[in-house]
């Protein structure tokens, strides 16, 4: 069934900036296998991933010298729920557009996300054609 | 009886009448009760007083003859701390002879003595009670904190299953590992649904019906190619027990991927879901346009009816193939309202 991700992609059209480059975008992950398939959703999408950061730290400090267009973000970093947090600190200090990936799915954690304002949620487990999906739509949302 | 006893009488609680060498002249009835005895005139207080020393009383005597105003004095009326009492001696008039009349009030709490204790040991089972609550609180709030660990585990470790397989499929030239990857992931989110579905809601015994297929649907339809189009015709009103959510997730995953792998058509390919309550029995039907097919002659090769079979065995469920423009798959089972054994037998109509 060509429908689901692992069939091989003939062709990816770029999601450009309005520089007419690619899309750059920072994962937020600290689970290797995760970021793996966040990077080939991001990569199906038509972005470039120029970063994956694992912690907090990591996250800020790779996005203040990388200016990202996107960054997405797991909600659960190192055993706490500390990508809100991240997620504050991006929209405030360098207003970069964020997306949150997440296993967790209550009001109240939605609630305390929807405080930086994602372009969308996206719920673990997914495909990455699925996830590719939602990029693009929230990208769109953008223009 | 003469008036002072009568007097006596009038009081609530034990009272006694002693002469100026601690002998008892008169002793209320309540006092002959507590000293147990109904012949205690001309005998010593103490006789009946046995841990106190005599000397203890007479000196009780002594300091009340001097005043006709009250004195409070304790008294040892038994071995525990809590049968010290308090006692108020009082010379009474005329001054001749000498006469000290002995009050015992704490006595008079002793009536209330059972239901004392009785209240006391309902204090503290509430106590206890309180306690227990405040340890079940933590222990519940440890449990939902816990809970939903394991539920973000869960889907986080089917999210790092399908991450592996599609990492291996990457490398693959092959396309039927690569079906078999789809295929393989298709199931393993049917499952993350229901867990999902279970966990939102917080009901563990039983789901919505009708949420979960357009759930599941959704899942299914973003994850297939964009050509097949669906139909939905769900019933409201219908749930499905813990037990047969899961089975019936995977029957229609299989159902639907079992249509978009063999049936093809010339106007698009088409499948109708539908759902709901026939006869008191939960009616599943998966329906396509295509050619149609012989369930015995498919299954032999096809794990994903051969699955849908053992699942509808599970089910205490009958599975029924029909092929008339397109293959109809249904599967019935009984709806939780009448399930009383949910291993029953289970019938293949082919």
């Amino acid at each position: 069934m060509e429908s689901l991700s692992t069939s091989p992609e003939k062709s990816r059209p770029p999601v450009v900036s309005a520089s007419g480059d690619k899309l750059k975008v920072i994962v937020v992950e600290d689970d290797f296998l995760v970021s793996l398939s966040v990077s080939e959703a991001i990569e199906l999408a038509g972005m470039e991933v120029v970063a994956t950061a694992a912690t907090a730290g990591q996250a800020v400090a790779l996005c203040e010298t990388e200016r990202p267009d996107l960054v997405t973000i797991d909600l659960n970093l190192c055993g706490d729920l500390v990508g809100i947090e991240v997620a504050e600190v991006l929209r405030e200090q360098l207003d970069v557009p964020i997306i949150f990936v997440t296993a967790f799915n209550s009001p109240e954690i939605r609630e305390a996300g929807d405080k930086s304002s994602p372009l969308c949620w996206i719920e673990k487990p997914f495909t990455p054609r699925v996830m590719a999906q939602h990029l693009k739509a929230a990208i769109s949302s953008l223009h | 009886m003469t008036s002072i006893e009568s007097v006596l009488e009038l009081c609530p609680e034990p009272c006694i009448v002693l002469d100026g060498e601690a002998k008892i002249v008169h002793a209320n009835s309540k006092a002959r009760c507590y000293l147990e005895t109904d012949d205690c005139a001309g005998r010593k207080l103490v006789e009946f007083l046995h841990d106190n020393e005599p000397d203890v009383i007479e000196d009780i005597v002594a300091k009340a003859s001097g005043s006709t105003m009250p004195r409070p004095a304790k008294l040892k009326l038994g071995p525990d701390i809590s049968d010290h009492a308090v006692v108020i001696a009082q010379r009474l008039l005329p001054a001749e002879p000498l006469r000290i009349g002995v009050r015992f009030p704490d006595l008079r709490q002793g009536r209330f003595k059972a239901l004392t204790k009785k209240v006391d040991a309902l204090n503290a089972e509430v106590r206890e009670r309180h306690r227990l609550q405040h340890r079940l609180e933590i222990s519940l709030q440890q449990n939902i904190l816990l809970m939903r660990e394991l539920q973000h585990r869960v889907k986080n470790n089917i999210h790092v299953i399908i991450s592996l397989l599609e990492q291996q499929a990457r490398r693959s030239e092959d396309q039927v590992f690569h079906d078999l990857v789809d295929t393989a992931t298709r199931r393993l989110l049917a499952m993350s649904r229901i867990h999902e579905l279970m966990y939102r809601r917080g009901e563990m015994s039983q789901l919505d019906g009708h949420d979960l297929i357009l759930s599941l649907l959704d899942s299914l339809k973003s994850a297939t190619d964009s050509s097949v189009s669906f139909v939905e015709k769900i019933d409201v009103g219908w749930s499905l027990t813990n037990d047969q959510a899961g089975p019936v997730a995977l029957i229609i995953n299989e159902l639907i991927t079992n249509a978009i792998q063999h049936a093809t058509s010339d106007e698009g390919l088409q499948i109708i879901v539908e759902a709901g309550l026939e006869d008191s029995k939960i009616v599943l039907s998966v329906k396509d346009n295509g050619p149609g097919f012989q369930l015995e002659e498919r299954s032999s090769e096809s794990l994903g009816l051969t699955m849908v079979k053992g699942l509808c065995a599970q089910l205490a469920a009958s599975f029924n193939v029909e092929s008339v423009n397109g293959a109809q798959c249904s599967v019935r089972f009984k709806h939780i309202a009448e399930l009383e054994c949910p291993n029953g037998e289970s019938e293949y109509i082919a």
